[in-house]
């Protein structure tokens, strides 16, 4: 895939899944992965190297 | 627990009537606030497969997030929850709004009216142990034309940085907020800009006036969006448990 792509993806995902307001207490459901995700996610920005 | 009433929350928005959000997210309200929620399957996360995020599931399921914050944002001020935010039901969804209302409406009242914009430069060097056609020089011709070499790097790179720095100083003056983001290597600017609607053609004039400097001295400069203030709304909505 194009870095182009690669990096709208990377800038996608940084927001969605890394911004945002947090909600926290017993309303919500803790999915299993998120974290994970978090973590693999820095790893792929570390790698956009152009 | 039963699964049957999981909510994915999108969104925390204006209490509105007729907000028009497509075939199956509502708006869950309390006094002049909702939450955008849509009903979920657990199972659809169980998809995600972290080491294929470009094109994989989690891609997908970022960019499904985004469409539903994007058709609220088109119409109302909205603050975005962060993806996975999945509650436990419209009584959970309601007691979230109570909860936290104050801190929902100061940062939505803050954010109303104003768009996102991504500002990304990056300037990749040629590597200085490149060596210059040596071929007929003497070696203190080769020193000299080293040297230049150098100098001449040096200065580009000064120039890069001399109008990246001047290109954030003119666009935190069009904005009312800006946030740094991660910087892979290359990158010098990559940072978030919270524009109001009537300062967006001042923020892209400045752009574009420093991009041509910056392009001239050898760098890649880009824009992303508009966004739905994503990077704005960092906030922590504690429910705490019932008493």
């Amino acid at each position: 895939m194009a870095d182009a792509a690669v990096e709208s993806v990377a800038d996608l995902l940084d927001r969605v899944v890394h911004r945002g307001a947090v909600v926290t207490g017993d309303v919500i459901i803790s999915l299993a992965g998120i974290d994970l995700v978090r973590l693999d996610l820095r790893l792929l920005l570390l790698g956009l190297d152009g | 627990m039963s699964t049957r009433d999981w909510l994915c929350a999108y969104a925390i928005t204006r209490n509105r009537d007729g907000l028009d959000l497509g075939p199956a997210p509502r708006l869950v309200g309390y006094r002049d606030l909702g939450v955008v929620v849509s009903e979920v399957s657990p199972a659809r996360f169980d998809r995600i497969d972290t080491l294929d995020q470009v094109d994989g599931a989690l891609a997908e399921l970022a960019r499904e997030h985004d469409a539903v914050v994007r058709a609220v944002f088109r119409h109302e001020p909205v603050l975005p929850l962060r993806f996975g935010t999945v509650l436990d039901g419209e009584a959970s969804v309601k007691r979230l709004l109570e909860v936290a209302y104050d801190q929902a409406r100061d940062c939505l009242d803050e954010v109303e009216g104003h768009r996102e914009w991504g500002v990304r430069v990056r300037h990749v060097e040629p590597a200085a142990t490149t060596r210059p056609d040596t071929a007929g020089l003497t070696g203190t011709q080769y020193l000299v034309r080293r040297r230049e070499r150098l100098k001449a790097l040096q200065q580009a790179r000064e120039d890069v940085v001399g109008a990246a720095g001047r290109l954030q100083d003119a666009l935190r003056r069009h904005a009312a907020d800006s946030i740094e983001r991660a910087r892979p290597h290359g990158v010098l600017v990559n940072t978030a800009y919270l524009v109001e609607a009537g300062r967006e053609a001042a923020f892209h004039a400045e752009f574009e006036w420093f991009a041509r400097e910056l392009r001239a001295a050898g760098a890649t400069v880009e824009t992303s969006g508009p966004w739905p203030p994503y990077s704005f709304t960092d906030v922590e909505l504690g429910v705490p448990a019932d008493g």
